[in-house]
């Protein structure tokens, strides 16, 4: 399946099948100083693959909310380029039980471009995230934010470049990569990575793997929590900026409600 | 009313002994201050009684209400009427103080409180505390201010109703007008519910204001004089000096000033026993 959206303004819902499409390509058209926003939901059982080619023309804004319930294994590939203050903000809800592989590009190409992405994951199966962002002009932004929780016998690795070209004055970028481990045989790994070539800009990195927080849990446990009611609440607050992302309440309340049973589900230290 | 009753407690933490027997007996409706100089144990004992993994008991038995209190996970501590308000309460990011007591609150009946009675609860305590209301909506205590921070225990405290209470240094912080705010509160749900305390404090006007039915001055993991009332001014007139010659105790650090003091306070000596 090949579909183009173009984006003028408002929410557009998207729904992907992997029992009906197996592999699907994506171009979305923000149209020169639009105001829009894209849900996109991932269902079915079987296999996926998503090629998405997102451009975004001067002055306009996509928020997009991606959210994966697949049973089956993903491949996610996107590129976005970003032109001339262009506003994006991307996050990616990864609760699904089944394998999952993103690499994402985005390119900053003219000055005033700002991108925001993020994504939350909790899993107990294999998750493998390579974000790079390139700034092609002076004057642009990147934050890139990942959390991940990993469960029993779960896998997640995180690997992010920023990178920034010569001559890009006054360019930010920033990223922050942070997963917890919930098992002795959750796995997980992070690689940051910066490549900048000027020196009149901010660059920064930020990772943390490791256990939850033995004092945040026993303060909570001696206010009457069991340790997975503690738990599911500091993963809640861990996870919930993915969310944050859409002021939608019903799908936050929907993911939300998907962390909280996944995590009484399955977290066991 | 239960009561609670520590025995011969010895505790460890990372293997160097901390407490090093104590024997305290906290019965109903009684106000136990803790005294003595920083980094003697007051802390240790009162995580140990709410179960901290770190503080391992190698010896001795607490009981409350007559159960082994050392054989119950953190949160049944809680829930059989345990409560500790915290010198250093944890930052929570991404869980709201609201959604944080509610569990809290829930964790302790069979039926989910209603959505409403909840909401009135918390906003009546928060109103009591001088409290804004947003704060329910805040995450828990992470950018409150200390006072705040101390506040907000209190508030747990009041949703919570326990039947022992133990309050370490929920003075410091505060200014004067909050110290009467915070004292004010614990003294009405003392009043009001059957409840025991431990307050942990260096201050007599913090004592002053909740009137201990008893104290007692722990140095180098023992409790080592107890009294009333008395003793607590005493200490804030004298220092602990006179405590210490009188049980032949030597402190390697700063030796302690006539008064009380931060600088006392914060000097974290080590004790030696004269021979």
């Amino acid at each position: 399946m090949t579909e183009t959206i173009n984006l003028s303004g408002g929410q557009r819902r998207l729904t992907i099948d992997s029992d009906k499409e197996s592999a699907v390509s994506l171009n979305v058209e923000c149209a020169a100083g639009s105001d829009s926003e894209l849900v996109i939901e991932l269902i079915g059982r079987q296999p996926l693959d998503i090629r998405l080619q997102g451009r975004l023309e001067a002055d306009s804004r996509l928020v997009m909310l991606s959210i994966n319930h697949c049973k089956g294994p993903l491949i996610l590939k996107e590129r976005h380029v970003l032109l001339s203050h262009a506003q994006a903000n991307f996050a990616y809800a990864q609760f699904s039980d089944a394998d999952l592989t993103i690499g994402n590009d985005y390119v900053l190409a003219e000055a005033g471009a700002r991108l925001q992405a993020t994504s939350a994951s909790l899993t107990a199966s294999r998750k493998q995230l390579n974000f790079s962002c390139e700034h092609q002009a002076g004057q642009t932004e990147a934050h890139i934010d990942n959390y991940g929780v990993v469960l029993a016998h779960g896998h997640c690795e995180m690997i992010v470049k920023n990178t920034i070209a010569k001559g890009c004055h006054k360019a930010q970028t920033h990223q922050a990569s942070r997963i917890l481990t919930y098992d002795k045989t959750a796995y997980g790994r992070i690689l940051p990575i910066l490549y900048i070539d000027d020196d009149d800009v901010q660059a920064s990195h930020a990772a943390s793997l490791g256990q939850p927080d033995e004092n945040q849990l026993y303060y909570m446990e001696s206010r009457g929590l069991s340790h997975q009611q503690a738990l599911s609440l500091i993963t809640i607050g861990y996870l919930m900026p993915v969310t944050q992302a859409i002021a939608d309440h019903d799908v936050n309340e929907m993911l939300r409600q998907e962390i909280e049973t996944k995590v009484y589900q399955q977290c066991s230290i | 009313m239960p009561t609670l009753e520590i025995k011969d407690l010895h505790v460890s933490v990372e293997g160097k002994e901390i407490l090093k027997g104590v024997d305290l007996t906290v019965r109903p409706h009684e106000i136990h201050a803790l005294m003595g100089p920083n980094g003697n144990g007051k802390s240790t004992l009162l995580m140990t009684v709410m179960g901290h993994p770190r503080y391992k008991v190698t010896k001795g038995q607490i009981t409350w209400d007559g159960h082994d209190v050392l054989a119950m996970g953190v949160d049944q501590r809680a829930r059989a009427g345990l409560f500790l308000g915290m010198q250093y309460p944890m930052e929570i990011p991404g869980v709201t103080n609201s959604d944080f007591m509610k569990a809290a609150v829930n964790a302790r009946r069979d039926q989910p409180i209603p959505l409403f009675s909840f909401i009135r609860q918390l906003d009546g305590a928060l109103h009591d505390l001088e409290m804004k209301s947003d704060m329910a909506h805040r995450f828990l205590n992470e950018g409150f201010s200390g006072g705040e921070k101390k506040r907000n225990e209190i508030v747990q405290m009041k949703l919570l109703k326990p039947s022992l209470a133990m309050l370490d240094e929920i003075d410091s912080g505060l200014d004067v007008d909050a110290l009467k705010i915070v004292a004010d509160n614990i003294m009405k749900e003392f009043g009001d519910h059957e409840m025991s305390m431990v307050v942990v404090s260096h201050y007599e006007r913090f004592y002053d204001l909740i009137r201990p039915t008893h104290a007692h001055v722990m140095v180098d993991g023992r409790l080592i004089e107890h009294g009333g009332y008395e003793l607590v001014s005493r200490i804030d007139h004298e220092g602990y000096e006179w405590l210490l010659k009188k049980h032949g105790i030597q402190l390697s650090g700063p030796a302690p000033t006539a008064r009380v003091s931060l600088s006392t306070c914060a000097a974290n000596p080590q004790v030696h026993k004269n021979d």
